[in-house]
């Protein structure tokens, strides 16, 4: 019956690639839109466990959305006086305050590692961020010639690099995180201030300001009992000039927008499983109907109700496995892609598709697969095992 | 010996109208003994021989195939009884559209290998009879590539594979020339010689010297024709 079942699967390639196809298709979609939906999700989770800070204060003229300063490489250059950190470390609610400084966004040229990568400075005595991201290093005190890779870099630690024509060691790596600290050179801030005041290719440093007074952001660390987006709407009345950005309200806005996208796509994807299992009925249908003669003259030899059944599912699930391994791997093989457009498209934090995810989604994939098959060959197949030989000889075709 | 015992079997339709093609119908059919069955198109001959071959359940009577009362089994044993001791060949040539002719015999004969397994010896007669069928050249041929004479001995072979007791033919010779139906003549009372029963349904009078009995079935009732 094994045999049976696959000839009339390849001899009968019209109808069995339309399954397949609607199999496939609806497979792909699941698979992609599960992935994209996961990835996301775990991307912004990672965003707010990792993060650090629970404010961020930056020059009122920045401009910055909380999008583009947590989850981009392309902050604006704004800057303002590092005394600004003693007002705000003075506020209510902050527990500790750290200043970083952002460089222009460097091009592929400029560094080793030939790709568009920030650079900031940080604080290593008072920083509380970078610190707590450290996966490996080779440090005690970094010093001026050393730097820290973010997440999207490994194995550079103990090597050398040229960063703006001047050498710096690799020092530590972070963990990837999920925000533009991914795709960062982290370094001491008066080494980044110094390195983009000299460097020809940089133009971002106000005419007439000492580089060594500036900062880009004040990175605040709230008492456990603060809510930062009361803490952000209260910073608007401390007189201090600059804005401050609530960098977990802005992952709990995301998540939320992120989850009611998903809900609708979900929606319609909910549509498109009912259309393909309806139509994988009417295949099934057509597919009992046309073999009635066929099946009366099995049933007239010898097969029996179950094995006419068993037929029937078993071509069914063939068929549905088939198009769930071609749409599993097809969604698993076009989510980078599409996650990476999707990110860009929405400004959402990068995330990684590794292989845990796509052993999940293709299983996942294939199941549904299956059980979309099972829900729609049942009763043909049923149907088709009932028949009665005589009349399933005689008439030919189903009612 | 009877293998076959129909007693008082009566069979009704409707179809719009009530039809009653089978009236109180008494049959005995010996081992290795050729029937003929005639009568007018639409008159139940075909009727009878599903009824006889348990495609299709009587109304009322009994029928008794190898001493066992047909009536008493399940759907799963009658199945079995196809399987072990009828060979069916339909009016429409009706073959497993997805495997080649071969396919269709090796299928058949695991089929019957499965209820009774060292009886049979149809993988064998498979050549055997591709050969007399003049089909052994088509053997791995799709049955829509065969013409409608070459998939009527294709069903004739398939029929007989897995040497049944009973052998019902609906019209055998339908589609086939003057001397393919001779050799499917032949091939049948070779059949009977072994020791199987031909029941065969036509309505060509030409046939009817080729039998012990003939039977006409007109207005559902059976009577025996003297030859």
């Amino acid at each position: 019956m094994i045999n049976l079942m696959w000839k009339n699967i390849i001899r009968r390639k019209n109808q069995s690639l339309l399954t397949i196809g609607i199999t496939a298709i609806t497979v792909f979609t699941f698979v992609l839109i599960f992935g994209v939906y996961v990835t996301t999700g775990q991307g912004l989770k990672a965003s707010t466990d990792r993060l650090g800070a629970d404010a961020i204060v930056v020059p009122p003229d920045a401009n910055l959305s909380g999008y583009s300063l947590l989850f981009t490489s392309n902050p604006e250059n704004k800057y303002m006086d590092a005394g600004i950190m003693d007002e705000v470390a003075r506020l209510d609610g902050v527990s500790n305050v750290t200043p970083q400084f952002f460089s222009q966004t460097l091009s592929g040229g400029c560094c080793d590692f030939g790709r568009e990568m920030r650079l900031v400075g940080f604080d290593p005595e008072s920083d509380f961020v970078v610190k707590a991201l450290i996966n490996k290093r080779i440090y005690d005190n970094l010093g001026d010639d050393e730097i820290i890779l973010g997440g999207e870099f490994t194995d550079f630690v103990g090597k050398k690099t040229r960063v703006l024509n001047r050498q710096f060691n690799v020092a530590g790596e972070l963990f990837p995180t999920g925000t533009g600290m991914d795709n960062t050179i982290f370094m001491k801030i008066d080494m980044a201030r110094q390195i983009t005041e000299q460097s020809d290719n940089l133009d971002v440093i106000p005419a007439g300001k000492d580089s060594s007074s500036l900062i880009s952001a004040v990175m605040v660390k709230l008492d456990d009992n603060t809510d930062p987006a009361e803490f952000a709407n209260d910073f608007i009345f401390s007189g201090i000039d600059a804005e401050c950005i609530a960098a977990t309200s802005t992952v709990a806005a995301l998540q939320d927008q992120l989850r009611n996208t998903s809900l609708i796509i979900f929606g319609l994807w909910i549509a498109l499983l009912a259309i393909a299992v309806l139509s994988l009925v009417g295949r099934f249908n057509a597919l009992a109907k046309d073999r009635k003669k066929e099946i009366g003259l099995m049933r007239a030899i010898g097969v029996q109700k179950k094995n006419i059944f068993g037929l029937i599912l078993g071509e069914a699930c063939t068929m549905a496995l088939i198009g769930g391994i071609i749409g599993s791997i097809a969604a698993c093989l076009l989510m980078n892609p599409v996650m990476h457009r999707i990110q860009e498209t929405f400004m959402l934090p990068p995330s990684v598709w590794n292989s845990g995810m796509t052993a999940i989604a293709g299983v996942s994939g294939l199941l549904l697969a299956v059980l979309i098959c099972l829900a729609a060959a049942i009763r043909p197949a049923m149907s088709a095992a009932s028949l009665e030989p005589q009349r399933a000889i005689t008439q030919g075709e189903v009612n | 010996m009877s293998i076959c015992i129909l007693k008082h079997i009566e069979k009704k339709y409707r179809n719009g109208e009530e039809i009653e093609p089978l009236i109180d119908i008494d049959l005995e059919v010996d081992r290795g003994e050729f029937i003929i069955i005639k009568g007018p198109s639409g008159t139940g001959k075909s009727t009878l021989l599903y009824v006889i071959g348990t495609l299709l359940q009587a109304d009322s009577g009994e029928l008794y195939i190898d001493g066992q009362n047909v009536s008493d089994l399940s759907d799963t044993e009658k199945t079995e009884l196809r399987a072990s001791k009828i060979g069916f060949m339909f009016q429409d040539s009706n073959l497993i559209q997805a495997l080649t002719l071969r396919e269709n015999l090796d299928f058949t004969v695991m089929i019957g290998n499965k209820i009774d397994k060292e009886h049979r010896e149809g993988a064998a007669r498979a050549n055997d009879f591709l050969d007399k069928l003049g089909l052994l050249d088509r053997a791995n041929y799709l049955p829509h590539q065969l013409s409608g004479g070459q998939r009527r001995r294709a069903m004739i072979a398939r029929a007989l594979i897995n040497s049944p007791e009973i052998i019902l033919a609906d019209e055998p010779t339908n589609d086939l020339d003057n001397k393919w139906s001779s050799e499917v003549m032949s091939i049948l009372h070779e059949e009977c010689s072994r020791g199987a029963a031909v029941i065969m349904v036509t309505h060509n009078d030409g046939l009817t010297g080729e039998a012990d009995k003939v039977y006409r079935l007109s207005d559902g009732r059976l009577e025996k024709v003297s030859i």
